[in-house]
């Protein structure tokens, strides 16, 4: 049971802090929430599924992140790229863009939710009275090895610091002769990458359907909070958290109540702690 | 005096034109109309304060369950609109406390997970709102589609009015304002800044609450969807592609926004007349920055 309670957490967590970080990166180098970043995940996910028969599930893994890297490339130019400034205006057109991915894929795979199916569901691996299928044990490690992938590119890669420059500041960074549309650019073709991923994982666990991105996006707005806006590793916390309490819940509260845990945990954080619970450093001007 | 010649004619032909319609376009004015009570309801927020919510919707369904459920217990509409719109107003004071404190995204996250937690409740109290059955049959019909028109023309000018009134002459513009453009400024000028976001928010709550009410009331039929984030984004899309700060703009963006995704209709598939609105709210971002408000802005200069 404990087993079972803890893995499926690892699970929803690791799904949530892919689509959060990838959210908190993009919100860190060009100040815009994208809203349609959960979309991404669904793409992600269809196309790992329409992929999957022809090349096996690590090649739809690697086809859904290279569609999202050129969805990621649109994104930037139709939505954020015109807008750059203007806040409000970019986060409302990344949700007209969110309208017309989820209406597409409705066009194309249909309403109805489907099952993903992998060689991987089937087979399960027995921890003591519980056996686990092999596809959620691979979703748990896929996901920590791509997390630790970003943070060591964060981190150690001139293209790291190049994110963390334009973050702390804009214009220094531009004076500084860093291309700041290509680091924007490339921020989301990463968070729409790892959307993908985020998709490709955890649709073989859940069902797919064209509107499984709100619920992602959702959850993953609540891990951002708990964590702090672009903050990398408060992100992952926030993600386990949620993930691992909604986990709990499912079994020993209700199900139905289970999707507005991760939300009532978010607006007690914001009673409690405006700023989240790792806060960002922000400066007043006077 | 021809300017107040003008603004009478334009209304009388404004009052007049349902009479040319079929069913079918005065049923999707009169819900436009509807809708854009809750947009005037950001524009108040958003426009004229700067405070973001994604929660509207929310608001929206507290005033219209309100009426529904009290009018089906046999209590008089009116007064279960009105209730509606107080406990809106109330859910927006308490939610105001402490959202007045956040800033910028965590107010926006903030107000979406309220909105998202109401219509949780909505959907999980089967008791009283009967939960995804819906709530049918509210018992507030015996008005015409006619008379719903002009009613909802004269609530929808006289919200223009009285938000251009605040906006141009009185002293509380001038404090939200203030509040908007430095907050820091405004503090150091006496204004008490968390009193000032209260009021937006409760106002504004009550306003989104009066739509909710006008809503269950017209169309006599809710069911928690109606209500749902998707919701609190689309009045958040008819507000910015109206132009934020402009009313006008936004009974247009709705209006427009409303009725030519409808119009498609006739295209068959659902899915297509929601890509000509995604694509819509683009164009106009595209092409119109500030919104048709501001569009409208640039002609009269």
């Amino acid at each position: 049971m404990f087993a079972q309670i803890l893995v499926n957490g690892l699970v929803l967590s690791g799904g949530y802090a892919l689509v959060a970080v990838g959210l908190t990166l993009t919100f860190g180098v060009m100040r815009m929430v994208n809203f349609a970043e959960g979309q991404s995940v669904m793409i992600g996910a269809f196309v790992a599924y329409t992929t999957v028969p022809y090349v096996g599930y690590v090649g739809a893994i690697a086809a859904a992140m290279a569609v999202n890297a050129v969805l990621g490339i649109i994104l930037e130019r139709t939505v954020f790229r015109p807008f750059r400034g203007i806040e409000l205006n970019g986060l409302i057109a990344s949700m007209g863009m969110s309208i017309v991915l989820v209406n597409v894929a409705e066009l194309v795979w249909g309403t109805t939710p489907r099952p993903f199916e992998t060689i991987y569901n089937e087979t399960s691996i027995n921890f003591g009275t519980v056996g686990i299928s092999v596809q959620r044990l691979i979703c748990v490690a896929a996901s920590a090895a791509i997390l630790l992938g970003l943070w060591w590119l964060v981190q150690y890669t001139s293209l790291g610091r190049k994110f963390r420059a334009v973050s702390e500041d804009h214009e220094t960074a531009a004076a500084m002769g860093i291309d700041v549309n290509q680091v924007s650019r490339l921020a989301l073709v990463i968070g729409s990458m790892m959307a993908a991923s985020a998709g490709a994982l955890t649709g073989p666990v859940n069902m797919i359907a064209p509107d499984m991105g709100r619920t992602e996006m959702l959850n993953a707005f609540a891990a951002i909070i708990l964590g702090g806006f672009g903050n990398v590793n408060g992100t992952i916390l926030g993600a386990l958290l949620i993930g691992m309490i909604q986990s709990l819940g499912a079994v020993y509260i209700s199900n139905a109540y289970s999707s507005s845990i991760g939300f009532g945990l978010l607006v007690l954080t914001l009673i409690f702690f405006p700023r989240g619970l790792v806060p960002e450093r922000v400066d007043e001007n006077v | 005096m021809s300017k107040r010649v003008l603004l009478i004619a334009a209304v009388a032909i404004l009052a007049a034109l349902p009479l040319t319609f079929g069913t079918f376009w005065i049923n999707m004015v009169i819900t436009a109309l509807i809708f854009s009570l809750a947009v005037f309801s950001i524009n108040l927020l958003t426009g004229l304060t700067g405070l973001l919510s994604f929660g509207q919707a929310g608001f929206v369904g507290i005033g219209a369950y309100t009426l529904g459920v009290l009018a089906k217990q046999g209590h008089p509409p009116i007064l279960a609109g009105l209730y509606g719109v107080l406990l809106a107003m109330l859910c927006g004071f308490l939610l105001g406390l402490p959202a007045a404190r956040l800033k910028g995204h965590y107010l926006a996250i903030g107000t979406l997970g309220f909105g998202i937690l109401i219509y949780q409740l909505l959907t999980n109290s089967v008791d009283v709102t009967r939960g995804p059955m819906g709530l049918i049959g509210i018992p507030t019909g015996g008005v015409d589609k006619q008379t719903w028109y002009l009613i909802m023309l004269s609530v929808c000018l006289a919200m223009l009015a009285a938000l251009a009134y605040i906006d141009r002459y009185s002293a509380l513009g001038v404090i939200l304002k203030m509040v908007r453009h430095d907050e820091i400024a405004a503090q150091a000028s006496g204004i008490n800044i968390f009193a000032v976001k209260l009021i937006a928010f409760t106002v504004s709550a009550g306003i989104a609450g009066l739509s909710g009410a006008l809503f269950a009331a017209y169309v006599r039929f809710l069911t928690p969807d109606l209500f749902n984030e998707q919701e609190s984004f689309r009045y958040m899309m008819m507000a910015v592609v109206g132009g934020v700060g402009s009313p006008l703009g936004g009974i247009i963006a709705s209006l427009m926004l409303t009725m030519i995704p409808e119009g498609l209709r006739v295209l068959g598939e659902d899915n297509y007349r929601l890509l000509v609105y995604g694509t819509m709210v683009l164009s106009v971002l595209w092409f119109l920055p500030s919104g048709i408000g501001g569009f409208i802005e640039r002609l009269r200069k």
